[in-house]
């Protein structure tokens, strides 16, 4: 037995324990000796999937390759493929592998403390049980190397997740307090539409899978790759745009990422954080899988992949904006950052179709900014949505930014560390997120140059890079908004709605590892040759190109070819030096004297009242509303009210915006289902004249096939 | 870099740092020689006279403000002086080797950091200004990197 399938039976066994423990046992005990599970198998995944990743070598290894057959061969008359499990470690299914199961660590260590709070008293058992069982699917599904498996082990991971969606309905349910019925009707749509999403991707994702098998003549992911120069181009666009759209579905590009922000903030905010942070983007570990190594690149696939992932950024950047509560807002903004990985996808796909010698350097570079920001988003993300956990936890679950404000004063920790997210994620530069975007504008940048030659193509990749930095500042605006409502001025809710909030910050425990998330932020800034240098054997991998691993991608090196420009380069470490010195001086001339504290600001001569005064989520985002408006009630005629009775009428005026591509697929939903039921009425009429009939056309078609193909099978 | 051009890169950001008010003043002092009336103007040191006197006044902050309030100026102190270090005025060398993404983005920062410090307060008044502030100049960033591809391309 050898030391990978070991490691591979061992964290089975630790999940899938952590998993029935508390389905069988009830006590408090199982729950946390399951979140202990969780944590030992996450930890023991990390280490092994982090021992390959730091070897810094292209690997390449089968674990194990079971096959069974279902027949004997020929006893048909045919040949079927065998039914098989195969999984297999390389160092992308390391990286994502080391992703997963680092960030489930510290989930797992996280809720040990989150989970204490009241609102999970009833499910905490049933949390600790799918979220073991979740871990351990997504990290199948990185690991299995065939394509059977492959889909066992995402419908395990979609019924993980489903049940874990179920938590905000079934809250309801038990609920003692009534809720309000709008949010009641959010609860439990979450769960029926995150199965008919996964569903109708599973669907699309299941038929490129048959076409490339038949083109193989075999499931496992070798044999598919060794054959994709077999396969025909239009076959193989088509497999390319179903799987473009099955791996779209799942992670949320534009025409469907309106299922994210219904489902995931159903789940409970612990898991909330690893589903977003990483379990989303199992779906874009696929798309690297299908687009580089099952098939060879075309040359308007690229463009086409680009243009998606940048409307996507956009668009949900711009819904985050216009959402009015901070989990909404966060998933929105999840799916931007996705955009932004397959931006990079995008950029790599159109260089791997050029074909030339000197490719495999840009290709290499575009991956490496797309997986650095995989690597950076599930970092800040994460630290958000546990800020965010925290907060929920410390507020009774009120995240509307019309109900919070002030939370600066009241919990510090959970404040210093939301704005360090809020920082990154906007790109700015001494924390992480700014190396990466930095990295895929360069990418952008190069691509612009390699192909200056062809306008029409230059005009796509600027017309992208132009789009992406609206998101990037977009991103930017978002958070203000989301840092400004939260923790900055005074609270929003009166004294007696916060009664049931926490007079301290949240506890060691989950303090402790949203510090180290923060601090994660700040040195994937600092040492980002590091981090490239682990990255690069993962795009050699990939594109089977072992030079790529040898040949360092240094920051002088990503410089324009014409040496006109200086190199640009990236010394966050320096800067971090300089600005260590500037902020002792500007300390040392401003902290002297302690500061005077005058009661208000000045509000017009009037009393001050912090409910109806402060800017709100709607006047924040009124900028960018414009013709997406909806106002949920008719506008408040101003009839000339005494002031403060005036304010106080339109104080909780909310304004919503339509979700059009949600209402698009209803709608297609909806026509789908009469349709096909009316059809199937229409044939299953419970008529046995009928029923002879299509009996005697399918035996007729059967003879026909035979006389045709009859050589072939 | 050799030791001695890291020398005068540091002096050069230290050099901008301290000059920067004696350019205001300096503006300060045309603008009103070049009016019609040949108004005298004000002396170039007074930028200097006025920073010595607010910083030595009390500060006044607001009850509502929290400690973010009270670290932002130090903060816009820290990203505009890391700007001094980064842009080349007088040697070609910089103390970081920076490019324009690295310089807008600072930028942005500042105004990421001050928009905050206007909504911290809870003021009415504070915040709209402030939004207004950051939306348009963010703006601006994707005309400003369209620019940037623009120049890499030889047409």
């Amino acid at each position: 037995m050898n030391f990978h399938l070991l490691n591979v039976l061992v964290i089975t066994a630790v999940f899938l324990t952590g998993c029935l423990l508390p389905i069988l046992y009830k006590k408090d005990a199982a729950t946390q000796l399951s979140l202990g599970l969780a944590l030992v198998g996450s930890i023991l995944g990390a280490w092994w999937t982090g021992s390959v990743l730091v070897s810094k070598q292209p690997i390449s290894t089968t674990i194990i390759s079971l096959q069974a057959e279902w027949f004997a061969a020929g006893s048909l008359g045919i040949e079927l493929p065998p039914l098989s499990w195969a999984l297999q470690l390389d160092n992308l299914s390391a990286f994502y592998g080391f992703l997963i199961t680092a960030f489930a660590a510290v989930v797992a260590v996280y809720s040990f403390g989150a989970l204490q709070a009241a609102h999970y008293q009833q499910q905490r058992g049933r949390i600790a049980a799918a979220f073991n069982l979740f871990v351990w699917s997504t990290l199948m599904v990185v690991l299995v190397s065939d394509l059977f498996s492959l889909i066992v082990a995402l419908e395990i991971m979609t019924l993980a997740f489903g049940f874990l969606t179920l938590y905000k309905h079934t809250l309801y349910q038990d609920s003692t307090k009534p809720v309000a019925e709008q949010q009641a009707h959010l609860a439990s749509l979450a769960p029926k539409t995150y199965m008919i999403i996964s569903h109708v991707s599973t669907a699309f994702l299941i038929v490129p899978l048959l076409l490339l098998a038949i083109n193989a003549g075999g499931v496992s992911f070798d044999l598919i790759a060794a054959h994709k120069a077999a396969l025909s181009l239009p076959v193989a666009s088509v497999v390319f745009l179903l799987a473009l759209v099955g791996a779209g579905i799942r992670t949320g590009l534009t025409p469907f990422h309106f299922w994210v922000p219904i489902v995931h903030p159903a789940s409970p905010t612990t898991t909330h954080a690893f589903s977003l942070g990483i379990g989303i983007k199992v779906a874009v570990y696929l798309m690297v899988r299908f687009f580089f190594q099952f098939l060879q690149p075309q040359p308007w696939w690229g463009y086409l992949l680009l243009l998606v992932a940048v409307i996507t950024a956009l668009v949900n950047v711009w819904f985050a904006i216009v959402s009015h509560d901070l989990k909404t807002a966060l998933a929105y903004h999840s799916i931007e950052n996705v955009g932004i990985i397959v931006a990079g996808l995008g950029v790599a796909l159109i260089f791997a179709a050029r074909r030339q010698e000197n490719m495999a350097f840009f290709v290499s570079l575009a991956l490496v900014a797309s997986f650095y920001h995989t690597l950076n988003h599930a970092v800040f993300k994460g630290l958000l949505y546990l800020a965010t956990g925290a907060i929920d936890n410390l507020t009774g679950q009120v995240v509307r930014f019309d109900k919070l404000g002030g939370l600066m004063k009241l919990y510090p920790w959970t404040a210093a560390v939301f704005i360090v997210g809020a920082i990154s994620i906007s790109g700015f530069p001494p924390f992480n997120g700014f190396v990466s975007e930095w990295l895929t504008v360069q990418a952008l940048l190069k691509g612009g140059y390699l192909l200056r030659a062809e306008p029409f193509k230059l005009i796509i990749l600027l017309a992208a890079l132009v789009e992406l930095a609206a998101a990037f500042a977009l991103t930017a605006f978002c958070f203000y908004k989301m840092v400004g409502l939260t923790f900055m001025g005074h609270s929003r809710s009166s004294a007696a709605e916060r009664i049931g909030w926490s007079p301290r910050d949240v506890s060691w425990v989950m303090r402790s590892m949203m510090v180290l998330m923060a601090l994660l932020c700040l040195l994937l800034a600092v040492f980002p040759e590091q981090v490239v240098s682990v990255l690069q054997p993962v795009t050699a991998v990939i594109l089977n190109n072992p030079q790529t691993a040898t040949t360092p991608i240094s920051w002088k090196a990503i410089s324009f070819p014409t040496s006109a420009d200086p190199a640009p380069s990236l010394e966050i470490g320096l800067i971090f030096i300089v600005a260590v010195g500037l902020g002792g001086m500007a300390a040392f001339l401003r902290m002297r004297k302690p500061a005077r504290r005058v009661p208000t600001a000045w509000s017009c001569g009037t009393a001050y009242d912090s409910e109806t005064m402060q800017p709100t989520s709607s006047t924040l985002s009124f900028l960018l509303r414009g013709w997406m408006r909806r106002p949920q009630r008719p506008i408040p005629t101003p009839d000339y009210l005494p002031a403060q009775e005036h304010v106080s009428e339109s104080k909780t005026y909310p304004q919503s915006v339509v979700e059009p591509f949600r209402l698009a697929s209803n709608r297609l939903i909806d026509w789908t289902v009469t349709h096909s039921t009316r059809l199937g009425n229409r044939l299953q009429n419970k008529d046995i004249r009928h029923y002879l009939w299509y009996i005697f056309i399918v035996n007729i078609v059967v003879l026909l096939l035979f006389l045709l193909f009859g050589d072939i099978v | 870099m050799m030791r001695d051009e890291m020398w005068l890169t540091i002096l050069q950001g230290i050099g901008l740092v301290v000059l920067a008010p004696g350019m205001m003043g300096l503006l300060h002092y045309f603008k009103a020689q070049l009016q019609r009336r040949r108004r005298r103007g004000t002396n170039v040191g007074q930028p200097y006279r006025d920073l010595g006197k607010l910083l030595r006044k009390t500060a006044v902050i607001p009850a509502t403000a929290s400690w973010w309030f009270v670290v932002t100026p130090m903060l816009l102190f820290v990203i505009y002086g890391l700007l001094a270090f980064t842009i080349p005025i007088i040697w070609e060398q910089t103390l970081i080797p920076a490019d324009l993404i690295m310089v807008i983005y600072l930028l942005g920062l500042a105004r990421f950091v001050l928009a905050l410090a206007g909504l911290d307060t809870g003021a009415p008044f504070a915040g709209l200004a402030r939004r207004v502030a950051l939306f348009f100049p963010l703006r601006g960033l994707s005309w400003v990197l369209f620019g940037r591809a623009s120049c890499t391309v030889k047409w």
